[in-house]
């Protein structure tokens, strides 16, 4: 079944970690995890966010790079490819779409929020919010306009802003794609991953130094702002009433999940341009060591404390809980009041878009992985039929922007419920159809670290009934719950709460159905390029 | 800030920081750093086919 090995390559080691931890490190490391985390009580946080870390986090970063580099050697880049080397049955390809439509629609949407920071980059450049003053209000309306979150169809105007950001982000994004492996993709974030991280250690030696900034406010000083964040003594939420909070361990374990960007189809892909004899156990490691710097130790020093020392802590706490509230609403005003704002709001947001973009490379990858290999197709035509599909997708997501409720349908049903399928299949695979053993014997063809034994005990029964326990609680409460309390009226509530809703739910299922005929397609290549193989080997 | 919270504040932000400086010394320390000069990227790509 194995075919001529890849044409594509990365260039160096440090090239293919930065990008699989730029794929990684986005917006939810600067402003999700120390929201969610400040929510709770941050040090008891930290408990079941470390153990998902070790419990689930990891073992899949590794599990995806074996499959991945092993999928490579055997001459395949794309999920369907991988999967059908992986479990030799003709339904696995078919498995394999949740690899290409995961990162293909969180796509859709994510550039449409990779050009809210680059348009607030802008804005801070051009002085903008100066006029806005002291008056949150003023923000959110601002917010809410930019982004079109009063109405649909509001942002497609000419003179409007927001669309011209989208496009650059757009025009970039393919731009660097159509590049390629080594040339876009890696060169890109060879210089933008040590940028954001020095954006990032701006930022926190700024906050960090600020002081007791506003004299008539003495509490709201850095040690105080340090306390709020870190201090389980200081926090309104108990440690021990934290620890016994279901949600918070759900919580925890989702922040785990999608910050290592682990389910999402990419690291299969990018880990499939590696050799054989590369290392992939400790580079996995050293991308999520990566993430987890940039997440726990600049993101939770940063936006949080500099919220408390501007804002106080009333409005830090009636913010912390909403990403966008918290990044696009609250910070803009601690900007503005900040010694030398405009210039650090800059490098915030610019931080931000970087992150986003480094991450938004990376979902476009899988997509195009798929279309030369599975269909023929040329890089031209792959990144122009690619291109066309996510335009398709975004533009349905931006013009039905009032509330952001086409965005938070598809981030609902993709972003959570196929991230978490995608990731519970990956690890059976790995572990019971691959066999463990077998998994960790290629896991350490070449490597530079000895990943310790015990985590074949965990990846085998831990983490899949870890997921699968994550699932069926999930499925509980957004189908199962509102059944048996409300009957049909109450599922219909939950699942097609309105027109948009069931509109955007009809769009995923319409993508979902598009790359199973690609795949249909791609898999009849397959087998007639291994008759033809078979048949020279005879000659 | 207590005393607890500085202790959890430094672990929490030294953990990571130290885990992340490991596995990058590990890896600087490596060969295979330097670029694949004769890569296949830098000679064949699904560009040129379309023009061979």
């Amino acid at each position: 079944m194995s075919k001529q090995a890849s044409k594509e390559a990365w260039a160096t080691r440090l090239g293919v970690i930065l990008a699989v931890t730029g794929s990684a490190v986005g917006l939810g490391n600067f402003l999700r995890f120390p929201g969610l985390a400040s929510q709770y009580n941050t040090a008891a946080f930290m408990v079941p966010y470390l153990l998902s870390l070790f419990i689930v986090g990891l073992p899949i970063a590794w599990a995806e790079w074996t499959m991945g580099r092993y999928g490579g050697t055997k001459g395949y880049n794309s999920a369907p490819g991988i999967f059908r080397i992986i479990w030799n049955n003709k339904f696995s390809p078919y498995l394999a779409v949740l690899g290409l439509i995961v990162p293909v629609m969180i796509y859709m949407y994510y550039v449409f929020i990779e050009s809210w920071c680059l348009g607030y980059a802008f804005h801070y450049l051009a002085g903008t919010f100066e006029g806005l003053a002291e008056d949150n209000d003023k923000y959110q309306n601002f917010f809410k306009d930019y982004v079109g979150m009063n109405a649909d169809g509001s942002l497609f105007n000419f003179g409007n802003t927001t669309i011209w950001f989208l496009v650059i982000c757009v025009v970039l994004n393919f731009a660097l794609i159509y590049r390629g492996l080594s040339k876009g993709i890696e060169w890109f974030c060879m210089w933008a991953m040590p940028a954001l991280v020095i954006c990032a250690i701006i930022l926190l030696i700024r906050v960090l130094t600020l002081g007791t900034p506003d004299p008539s406010a003495p509490d709201q000083n850095i040690t105080n702002a340090l306390a709020f964040m870190w201090d389980p003594t200081q926090s309104e939420m108990g440690f021990m009433e934290s620890l016994t909070n279901f949600q918070m361990w759900m919580d925890a374990a989702g922040q785990i999940f999608f910050s290592l960007s682990v389910g999402f189809g990419v690291i299969i892909t990018y880990s499939s341009y590696l050799k054989k004899k590369d290392d992939i156990a400790l580079s996995s490691t050293t991308s999520v060591a990566g993430n987890e710097f940039c997440e726990v130790s600049l993101g939770g020093m940063i936006i949080i404390p500099a919220a408390f020392i501007f804002l106080g802590a009333e409005a830090t706490n009636a913010v912390k809980g909403s990403t966008f509230g918290l990044g696009f609403m609250a910070l803009p005003e601690v900007f503005e009041t900040m010694p030398g704002g405009r210039f650090f709001g800059f490098v915030f947001f610019f931080l931000l878009f970087l992150a986003a973009v480094t991450s938004s490379l990376s979902m476009l990858q899988p997509a195009i992985a798929f279309l030369e290999e599975g269909l023929g197709l040329t890089r031209k035509g792959s990144v122009a039929l690619l291109g066309f599909i996510t335009l398709v997708g975004t533009s349905f997501i931006v013009w039905f922007s009032k509330d952001a409720h086409a965005l938070d349908t598809i981030d609902t049903w993709v972003g959570t419920m196929c991230i978490y399928t995608l990731a519970t299949i990956q690890v059976i695979l790995f572990s019971w159809v691959f066999g463990v053993e077998r998994g960790f014997k290629e896991l350490h063809e070449g490597a530079e670290i000895t990943i310790p034994t015990f985590f074949k005990f965990i990846l085998k029964y831990v983490t899949p009934v870890f997921l699968i326990g994550i699932y069926i609680f999930w499925l509980w409460g957004k189908i199962a719950k509102p059944l048996l309390t409300e009957g049909f009226a109450g599922l219909q509530k939950s699942i097609f709460p309105d027109l948009v809703a069931t509109l955007s739910i009809i769009f995923i299922l319409l993508i979902t159905g598009l790359f199973l005929l690609l795949i249909g397609q791609a898999v009849r290549k397959w087998k007639r390029e291994s008759r033809e193989h078979d048949s020279e080997v005879q000659i | 800030m207590s005393a607890i919270g500085w202790i959890i504040m430094l672990a929490a932000v030294g953990g990571t920081t130290t885990f992340f400086l490991w596995c990058i010394a590990r890896v600087l320390s490596k060969p295979g750093l330097e670029k694949r000069m004769h890569g296949p990227v830098e000679l064949d790509t699904p560009d040129t086919h379309e023009e061979d």
